[in-house]
């Protein structure tokens, strides 16, 4: 599929942390569309970061209100190894702290055109495979 | 009285019409009681020639009266010094007489005794003026000379008035607090409510996306779309009629499963505690009776006329006392059933959705007899 513009986020490893559960398996089907390897979706920050410890994701979709506290930590720790990440949250940007608060942010509910442009920005587009 | 008297009368009066308007002006601006009392005590001392004023606040579950603001008093004593509320002090007296009280010689004076404070400052005489409140008096304004003095009656009426003003200012202060608390509280709603909104357009997106369009023609997924979209709607209307954003399952079971017994209740027979869960709870229990039904409606015990539905839940309390709705929906006399080939919105709402967002246990079981599901999530009390 030469024209097909989610070419570039085949085989992308995305981790996908959101509590809403029926949100969580929207946005993991999106991106299986779009052939991207899903790691997760998980509800909390704890799993999120038992995840990253074992596998190393190339992006990152993060909601920021999670049932257990919010998903800040997982943000400082996927900055520090340089994984990028976007947010996407019913939040206001004034309302994100910490590591969340300069990151890409996307309004639920999820925008399918802004979230692949979104990703095809934050990955590099000649990593190699 | 003498020329010399009368003039100095004169001029007391003038000065004391110029702070009552000074005060009046400054009394509208000021937004801190803080600032309204200290210059209330500023311009009456000024006025009335007097260095000593103080402004007392009742406190009456303390059965005591503060020193709250003054001018020129040690240090130590304004925002310190306490006063019995009890009539045998002057505060307490002048609440009580709840008209102004004048003492000319508070060594003769016998109604009340004298504070040590105001003996430290050398007080000879004082008159005081109880500050009205809107339910309760806010306290007491006290005027203290260090001679004894004869306070004329104008020096009365214009503490009298002076006092009024002061009161109507704290009020005024007063209510504009309240009503920046109550902005700032609407404001938290506000946004609490928007994220809500954005979270629930979420959720109607993720039911738009996960209704197959597999094997259906387009009027078909409308219809299941929108069948799904009434039953979350349903259960969120409750969640926003409720106190407390708690929901009685009895009363979201109603209502959902409405449609398929309105011609015999007997066809879902419901044997459920009323109880309350929260709101999250409420919406996947919504969720989960809607697919349980129409899928029995399609495919199973609704689906012929002898068929029929028990469903059952119960609160159990096990493992360390956590409280745990257990919840049963049985399927009899219906059509030989299987399991589905494919695993639909359906299934995944009622396995793995359910039981991730509950915290819990689902299984769905195709028995030669019916459908059966079971489902328990912990339930904990508001």
């Amino acid at each position: 599929m030469p024209n097909d513009p989610t070419r570039e986020l085949s085989d992308r490893r995305i981790l996908v942390v959101e509590d809403e559960r029926l949100i969580a398996l929207d946005i993991r089907d999106i991106l299986e569309e779009w052939g991207c390897v899903v790691l997760g979706p998980v509800a909390t920050a704890a799993a999120a970061l038992e995840l990253v410890a074992n596998d190393r994701p190339d992006c990152a979709v993060l909601d920021v209100q999670l049932a257990s506290g919010t998903s800040e930590p997982i943000a400082a720790v996927l900055r520090a190894d340089g994984c990028p990440f976007l947010i996407l949250t019913a939040y206001q940007r004034g309302h994100l702290t910490g590591a969340l608060q300069d990151a890409p942010m996307l309004s639920k509910p999820v925008d399918e055109t802004k979230l692949r442009q979104a990703l095809m920005s934050l990955l590099p587009a000649n990593m190699s495979r | 009285m003498t020329d010399m008297d009368a003039r100095t009368s004169k001029e007391r009066l003038r000065s004391q019409r110029a702070a009552l308007a000074d005060f009046g002006l400054f009394a509208f601006r000021c937004e801190k009681i803080d600032e309204l009392l200290h210059r209330a005590a500023e311009l009456v001392s000024d006025a009335m020639g007097v260095p000593l004023v103080k402004v007392l606040e009742h406190h009456p579950a303390r059965s005591e009266m503060l020193l709250r603001s003054g001018v020129n008093w040690e240090p130590g004593v304004v925002g310190h010094e306490t006063f019995g509320d009890y009539e045998r002090s002057p505060g307490g007296y002048a609440l009580a007489a709840e008209q102004p009280v004048v003492s000319s010689d508070l060594d003769a004076e016998e109604r009340f005794d004298v504070p040590e404070v105001l003996l430290r400052h050398g007080v000879k005489s004082m008159v005081n003026v109880v500050i009205a409140g809107d339910a309760a008096p806010f306290g007491v304004l006290e005027v203290d000379a260090r001679e004894k003095r004869d306070f004329s009656e104008d020096d009365v009426a214009f503490l009298r008035t002076y006092a009024n003003l002061l009161a109507a200012a704290i009020e005024r202060v007063r209510t504009h607090d309240e009503l920046h608390r109550t902005a700032r509280e609407q404001g938290v709603l506000a946004r609490e409510l928007g994220h809500r909104v954005k979270n629930l357009l979420g959720l109607v997106r993720a039911l738009a996306s996960q209704t197959s369009t597999q094997g259906r023609n387009a009027k078909e997924y409308r219809a299941a779309f929108i069948d799904r979209l009434q039953a979350l709607s349903t259960a969120e209307s409750l969640v926003f009629e409720s106190s407390g954003e708690r929901v009685d399952p009895l009363t979201l079971a109603n209502e959902i499963l409405s449609p398929y017994r309105q011609d015999d209740p007997g066809k879902i027979a419901i044997r459920g505690a009323s109880i309350d869960i929260d709101s999250r709870q409420a919406r996947m229990f919504g969720l989960v009776l809607h697919e349980l039904a129409t899928n029995a409606a399609k495919y199973g015990a609704l689906s012929v006329p002898t068929g029929h539905v028990g469903l059952d839940w119960h609160l159990e309390t096990s493992d360390g006392d956590i409280r745990r709705l257990a919840m049963t929906w049985r399927e009899q006399d219906g059509p030989a059933i299987t399991p589905p080939e494919r695993k639909g919105f359906g299934t995944r709402l009622l396995e793995d959705v359910v039981a991730f967002e509950l915290n819990g246990t689902a299984e769905l079981v195709y028995g030669p007899d019916g459908l059966r599901y079971d489902l328990t999530f912990p339930a904990a009390e508001a």
